[in-house]
């Protein structure tokens, strides 16, 4: 059974600013995907996903992330961009290679000036 | 109080990942686990069983069941996940593409490779229509 996901949305200097709580895992993965794609189909080309909140992200979750980061650099020339990885989340994005791609900084502020 | 072992049997739902992760994390504190060692259980445990229940293909007839179960030996935490679906081996699951740019990075194939590198030891076993993988934390 699909779950529910809670997501906090801010504007930051005209960025949209993403801040799941709790977990992102299979069951809640495909509302985040629901989520970020609607934010993209709308025009959104730069998003910063806070990890602040989360506590727990699987392959599930990073998935998502991956196609949202393909998505609009693919078509709009846009990036996405992480931030606040607690210690065992960036070892995942690390082992997968994902950071490699995917720009991942300490703050919103270094997201910010992510190039 | 949960301390020691812990033993959980599922039926094959998604929706008992949850209820899962919140007894994992409970054995984890009880045992005073660090949060690292904590994080990569859940995260295996959850890679594992949605693995099972999306690809894992169950007999007609046969009522699915995923087993579980923590124990600790000295410094190790030993994870064994056994389940009576068609035989597969994650060990010898093929190494997913982490090197390629943004735009070639093929969607999917992870989950496994995330077990396989966070657990110090990682062993399967075929046994009577079962699969039983074994994994190995070491805490300290």
């Amino acid at each position: 059974m699909a779950s529910k996901i809670e997501v906090q949305e801010n504007q930051l200097e005209g960025v949209l600013v993403l801040v799941p709580v709790g977990r992102i895992d299979s069951s809640n993965a495909p509302a985040f995907e629901k989520l970020i794609n609607n934010h993209i189909d709308d025009g959104e080309t730069n998003i910063i996903v806070d990890f602040g909140r989360l506590s727990f992200i699987s392959s599930s979750g990073m998935r998502v992330l991956l196609i949202a980061a393909k998505s609009v650099r693919g078509s709009q020339g846009g990036k996405l961009v992480l931030c606040g990885m607690r210690d065992s989340i960036r070892e995942i994005f690390s082992i997968s290679g994902f950071d490699a791609i995917i720009p991942v900084v300490n703050t919103r502020a270094d997201a910010l000036n992510v190039k | 109080m949960i301390s020691g072992k812990l033993n959980v049997n599922l039926m094959a739902r998604l929706s008992e990942l949850r209820d899962l992760a919140a007894m994992v994390e409970t054995f984890g504190e009880a045992n005073e686990l660090p949060n690292r060692t904590n994080f990569i259980i859940n995260l295996a445990l959850e890679e594992l069983i949605t693995n099972t229940l999306i690809h894992g293909e169950f007999e007609e007839g046969i009522e699915p069941k995923i087993e579980i179960s923590l124990d600790i030996e000295g410094s190790t935490v030993i994870v064994v996940v056994e389940s009576n679906g068609s035989k597969f081996d994650p060990t010898q699951d093929t190494e997913p593409d982490t090197t390629s740019e943004l735009q070639d990075r093929p969607i999917g194939g992870l989950g496994l490779h995330l077990v396989k590198s966070q657990a110090d030891r990682c062993i399967y076993e075929w046994v009577d229509g079962i699969n039983r993988l074994i994994l190995e934390y070491k805490t300290g």
